[in-house]
């Protein structure tokens, strides 16, 4: 828990930073990250980052910590499960260090699309475990970190509207190592395949 | 038996050897990966069908990613095929090298992106068995022969409104080679299914296919404009001439000299294109229609006679379902070719002074995890008898009937994305317009049947 409260901490301090940068971002660079982002980014993401198909995470509304740390990680190729070898590293080398953090202020930026209604008893479900966790099992709630909403915070990343898909995906890389995320993988160790998809079901829903 | 298994052996040790020398990583594939640094799947389903992104990154001229300093890839067949009966009914061999390994084709691709709007790709193919006949006339196959192959270049521009998210328009033109080689799904002929197939089949009554059914490839210069708006509806008009004077590049290789050799067409001959497409969740569909009208001389030496007008329309449609780890794609042809042929009624060299011609094709795969697929197809073609212009090499000396049905049935492992391993089936279930006893003297159209294994590299 420690670990947490002092990743958040740092993250909160990054994020102050990074906004201040932001701020003295010429403008011309903000349009030159807008054009990346409709012209090369959207042909997978979606338009403003509404992704259509579940292979591609959805960017809308990301918190801009995350997107820009995710973003560094698949271009310095330190992002390593299957899909980020085989769709991003290549893309995100192709993108100059100084549009990081406009295009993640961009996708921040952007309005999310509503989520998905999905089946009311997973949904539930899912509910209970984002919210609660499961203590007997050491695992913690997911809302402690990406926010009772699901909006994710700083460096943690917003889960609301994704595809669900997509978070399962992550959350079996995560799983078995294949996707370096120090503070979920304590978390996720113990979860099962039914609570992934019932987590992922209600954070479509969001 | 035992020489099958040889081949078996040898096919699996090339295997073997291929994917121990192909580097791992996205660096092994061929040049569009080397320069957007993505993998295979981002574009193909299997190469070479494409996935939405893949259709993507080929309407903006193949531009996306960095430009290599040497744009190069290469492929290569190695494959043997297990024919039902390799001699025609008087015993005269008509399918060589039966059973045993042929390195069929290789080829040189120059491929990539030149400028941040102008792309394309040029392919220039080795055959290592193109023909030949030994001192008694059997066929050999040994014959080599090198050309180009197909190629597509073209320049583009997206148009996106002031505060759009994505862009609304794509736009190019291109210059290419080969009807429908610059079309991006893959129920159109030129990337259409099989990819790929026996370098020797039963030649005896070669059934006739449209003229856009790669009958004009790498014989014709292509000039043509497109507009794909909102992901949606896709146009395009092109027009294609024959490859000849500050064209002839485009058809390099190929034999101009002999009767029956190229196509000559006259003058610009129209092709239009209208596809629309929906995209939702892993989902896409299109549905869509396509067709030529060309003028042709009856002889490829005389451009001074009168020509056939050959008028071509298609129906297709694709489905996609693209997921991790099942894929599930599906493809649908139909090809109506309406022929008035009265330049070559006038010289009897048909028949008839007009003819059609129909072909049908279906096809389904399913991938899992991208590795292992199965497909199934159906094909079938009808239309006119004409004797005269479809001329007979029958061994009996029938005419050849444009009625043929069949089934291709396929397995493919994938040990990596550039590698294929397939074992492909092919049978007849009507040839040469009877489903039995075709050529009068006992042969029946499962005699012509195939298997075929084959190992495909990509790098």
């Amino acid at each position: 828990m420690n670990r947490n409260i002092a990743a958040i901490i740092g993250a909160t301090l990054a994020w102050g930073v990074s906004a201040t940068q932001a701020a003295e971002a010429p403008d011309a660079i903000n349009k030159a990250a807008a054009k990346v982002a409709v012209e090369l980014c959207s042909s997978c993401h979606g338009p403003g980052g509404n992704s259509i198909s579940p292979t591609f995470p959805k960017l809308a509304g990301q918190q801009k910590l995350y997107t820009a740390a995710q973003l560094r990680a698949l271009k310095n190729k330190t992002r390593g499960d299957p899909e980020a070898h085989d769709y991003m590293w290549g893309i995100a080398g192709t993108i100059d260090d100084t549009l990081i953090e406009p295009l993640a202020e961009y996708y921040a930026s952007q309005p999310p699309a509503p989520g998905k209604p999905g089946d009311p008893k997973l949904v539930a479900e899912g509910k209970r475990f984002y919210e609660n966790g499961d203590s007997a099992r050491h695992i913690q709630a997911c809302a402690t970190c990406h926010a009772a909403d699901a909006q994710g915070q700083a460096i943690f990343p917003r889960l609301a509207g994704q595809h669900a898909a997509y978070i399962v995906r992550q959350l079996q890389v995560i799983q078995n190592n294949l996707r370096k995320a120090p503070v979920m993988h304590g978390i996720v160790t113990e979860l099962k395949p039914d609570e992934m998809k019932a987590l992922a079901e209600f954070l479509q829903s969001k | 038996m035992a020489t099958h298994r040889l081949s078996l052996l040898w096919l699996m040790a090339a295997a073997g050897i291929l994917s121990i020398t192909s580097p791992q990583s996205a660096h092994a594939v061929p040049s569009y990966a080397r320069q957007t640094g993505q993998n295979c799947i981002a574009c193909h389903v299997s190469f070479p069908e494409l996935t939405p992104y893949g259709r993507y990154f080929k309407l903006t001229g193949y531009t996306i990613g960095k430009r290599q300093a040497l744009p190069f890839a290469a492929m290569a067949q190695v494959g043997t095929t297990w024919s039902q009966s390799a001699h025609d009914s008087t015993g005269v061999l008509q399918i060589p090298r039966d059973g045993g390994v042929v390195f069929s084709a290789a080829s040189l691709f120059l491929a990539g992106k030149a400028t941040d709007n102008i792309g394309g790709f040029a392919q220039w193919t080795f055959n290592n068995f193109q023909g030949g006949t030994d001192a008694s006339g059997n066929p050999t196959g040994g014959t080599s022969h090198s050309q180009l192959d197909n190629l597509d270049v073209r320049m583009v521009g997206k148009y996106a409104a002031p505060d759009a998210k994505e862009p609304g328009l794509i736009y190019g033109v291109t210059l290419h080679n080969n009807p429908t080689v610059q079309d991006v799904w893959n129920s159109t002929p030129a990337f259409g299914f099989p990819f790929t197939g026996p370098p020797f089949t039963f030649q005896d009554s070669q059934t006739p296919a449209a003229l856009i059914d790669n009958s004009l490839g790498q014989q014709v210069a292509g000039l043509g404009g497109y507009l794909f708006w909102n992901k949606t509806v896709y146009g395009e008009v092109s027009f294609y001439r024959t490859a000849d004077g500050a064209f002839s590049f485009l058809r390099a290789g190929q034999d101009t000299a002999s009767a029956g050799g190229v196509s000559r067409l006259n003058g610009y001959n129209p092709y239009w294109r209208l596809a629309l497409n929906h995209e939702w969740g892993p989902h896409s569909v299109m549905v869509g229609t396509f067709g030529m009208r060309a003028d042709k001389y009856p002889s490829n030496l005389d451009p001074t006679t009168p020509t056939d007008r050959y008028t071509d329309t298609a129906l297709d449609a694709q489905y996609q379902y693209i997921t991790d780890p099942h894929t599930l794609t599906a493809q649908l042809t139909y090809i109506h070719e309406k022929q008035d042929l009265n330049a070559s009624f006038a010289q009897g060299l048909s028949t008839n002074a007009s003819n059609t011609l129909n072909t049908y094709k279906a096809k389904g795969t399913y991938y899992y995890q991208r590795k292992y697929g199965a497909t199934a197809a159906v094909f079938q073609t009808t239309g006119s008898v004409d004797p005269t212009l479809y001329a007979s090499v029958d061994a009996a000396g029938n005419p050849i009937f444009p009625e043929q049905r069949g089934y291709i049935l396929q397995l493919d492992y994938l040990p990596m994305q550039n590698v294929r391993l397939m074992l492909q089936y092919t049978g007849f279930l009507k040839y040469n317009g009877a489903t039995s006893n075709y050529d009068g003297l006992g042969r029946n159209p499962r005699d012509n049947n195939q298997l075929f294994l084959n190992v495909w590299l990509a790098f």
